[in-house]
């Protein structure tokens, strides 16, 4: 199944049928509306006990106004629903424990993840946020594949790392942020010390 | 280029990342800040030596064990042990040693090692296997990689890959162990001009322990270049060979095997706190003058000699030396002479008690 034929329905769209089994409205905050399937939903740990404790009947779920989801917006909720109905039914994945975690990326994936990297971003921030275990898995090796053969610069400059050298001046800045009269009580040691002073108090 | 803030994910997320990613990228990730190696170290896939398994570490690459190396010296754990010995022979060789104890105990074993070699060859010299680009710093060394232990450098001028490494690996800061010295089927001329080069970079890296075979190959001004600038621990020195008139060395323990060509005049023109010479050519009456010289407040940093002969020692030979002097004491007892000096100083000889020990003149020095 293609990523665009996915059958996650966004209500303001409306076009693709919808199945005839139970099913849950979600909203985005920027307000988009999506119905999802109830097998789709099993993927999502944090969905899954939600409307498990809501215990919406299908009357609730028309009747009823969908359920927020607060920090995701409906560009990133689209593709967690998509992904979620094309592997619905499939069983969570369990760690093995192998290092490096052997992660392999289907196509239906790997076309459903070939965005900028903002919205993988945001992806992977709603795959973590949604506990959808095998949607973090392959988001968070799409991101582990970026460093693939770089050297360590390559990687400052992939993955925005600040230096050693920059963590430390970020460091001494919070600190004197903190603290503001530190700064001057050292601009003050500093002239004492070049006016020949050796006492400061 | 399109990036992506890898830092500002969840930490859920980021350790998936890190998980997921192979063992060489995660070591140059861990390599790219302290910070990122903090995190890294924080899951399963370390590149902390302290936290590796021996099978983790037996699967690196030669090259992801030097960087490990990297990382090491720049966490600058007390309880990794890090040490590196220079291999001048035929070929010429940086060997390192890391390990890793569990316990600040100087006697406890490992509970981790990782070895691995880097070979400076000429870009001509005929070695198997595919040839690849390793970056060192700034530079695009050609290597060959022959297994995960053991890297060839091939170099156009390779007295400028020696002193380029040599350079590069002093950053390490890493103990020198030991320097391993053959001259036997190396070019003479390259041998002498590796010789002069490494001397920065052994007096750079601390007291090693030195190990010398077929002297007698070695030219009288590579030897001075060998022992006069640079101060070691231990010299060892395999025999049979020939040593010049002017040999001395100055070191905490000398051990020579096959040592028919160290004569009484080397002995006492070396300083060293032990002696140990196997198969030398020397008689009682040489021992009579290293008593002598004793006497006389001379060999004052020898603590313990031991001399294998050549013939049968004969302590009466070896005192005959005392019969002029005033002003010491000998005792003798079944298994010892035991001669005090003036000053105090007590000097042991061991009695032969078979005739196994019949050529050994043992003395140690000792002030009580």
């Amino acid at each position: 199944m293609s990523v665009e034929n996915a059958p996650v329905v966004d209500v303001d769209e409306a076009a693709i049928p919808v199945e005839k089994k139970m099913y849950y409205r979600f909203e985005s905050n920027d307000k988009k509306e999506f119905r999802v399937s109830e097998l789709a939903i099993q993927q999502s740990e944090t969905l899954n006990r939600l409307v498990e404790a809501m215990g919406y009947t299908s009357e609730d779920v028309e009747n009823k106004p969908a359920i927020a989801i607060e920090n995701i917006d409906g560009k990133t909720l689209k593709l967690v629903f998509q992904w979620c109905e094309h592997h619905k039914g499939e069983a969570i994945p369990v760690d093995d424990g192998s290092v490096p975690k052997i992660v392999e990326i289907p196509e239906f994936d790997a076309k459903l993840m070939d965005i900028d990297n903002g919205l993988l971003f945001k992806l992977i921030w709603a795959a973590d946020y949604l506990n959808i275990v095998q949607l973090l898995n392959v988001s968070c090796k799409k991101v582990a594949n970026m460093a693939q053969g770089k050297t360590p610069a390559q990687l400052r400059r992939v993955y925005l790392l600040p230096s050693d050298e920059e963590d430390e001046a970020a460091k001494r800045a919070a600190q004197e942020a903190q603290d503001p009269r530190a700064r001057e009580v050292e601009e003050e040691f500093e002239e004492r010390k070049r006016q020949g002073g050796n006492s400061f108090f | 280029m399109n990036r992506f803030p890898l830092l500002r994910l969840p930490y859920v997320a980021l350790r998936e990342v890190i998980l997921s990613t192979d063992r060489s990228d995660v070591i140059n990730l861990a390599l790219s800040s302290r910070k990122t190696c903090r995190i890294i170290n924080t899951t399963r896939n370390t590149v902390s030596m302290q936290k590796m398994s021996q099978d983790d570490v037996d699967g690196l690459s030669a090259f992801d064990k030097l960087n490990i190396a990297c990382l090491e010296t720049r966490e600058n754990s007390t309880k990794v042990r890090k040490s590196i010995e220079l291999r001048l022979s035929e070929q010429f060789a940086f060997s390192f040693l890391l390990s890793h104890y569990g316990n600040d105990s100087p006697v406890s074993r490992p509970s981790c090692t990782m070895s691995f070699r880097f070979q400076v060859n000429s870009i001509n010299d005929r070695i198997e296997g595919p040839r690849e680009i390793m970056r060192f710093q700034d530079l695009d060394v050609p290597v060959i990689i022959r297994s995960r232990e053991k890297i060839c450098t091939l170099w156009e001028d390779i007295d400028f890959g020696f002193r380029f490494l040599s350079y590069h690996f002093q950053q390490f800061k890493f103990r020198m162990e030991s320097l391993e010295v053959n001259p036997r089927g190396a070019d003479e001329s390259k041998f002498s001009r590796f010789l002069r080069n490494s001397a920065d970079f052994l007096r750079s890296s601390g007291k090693p322990d030195l190990s010398i075979s077929n002297i007698e190959l070695m030219t009288d001004s590579d030897l001075q270049t060998l022992l006069h600038n640079t101060d070691y621990y231990t010299i060892i020195i395999q025999g049979p060979g020939r040593f010049p008139d002017n040999f001395a060395c100055e070191t905490i323990c000398l051990t020579i095997f096959n040592a028919d060509g160290f004569t009484l005049k080397h002995l006492l023109n070396s300083k060293c706190e032990r002696v140990c010479l196997k198969g030398t050519q020397m008689t009682s009456g040489d021992m009579r003058e290293v008593l002598n010289n004793w006497m006389d407040g001379r060999l004052e940093s020898l603590k313990d000699l031991h001399v294998e002969l050549r013939d049968y020692l004969y302590i009466a030979v070896v005192l005959t030396g005392l019969s002029n002097r005033t002003g010491y004491d000998v005792n003798r007892t079944e298994k010892f002479m035991v001669i005090r000096r003036r000053d105090g100083k007590k000097a042991r000889i061991s009695i032969p008690k078979d005739e196994r020990e019949r050529k050994m003149f043992d003395m140690s020095i000792c002030y009580y």
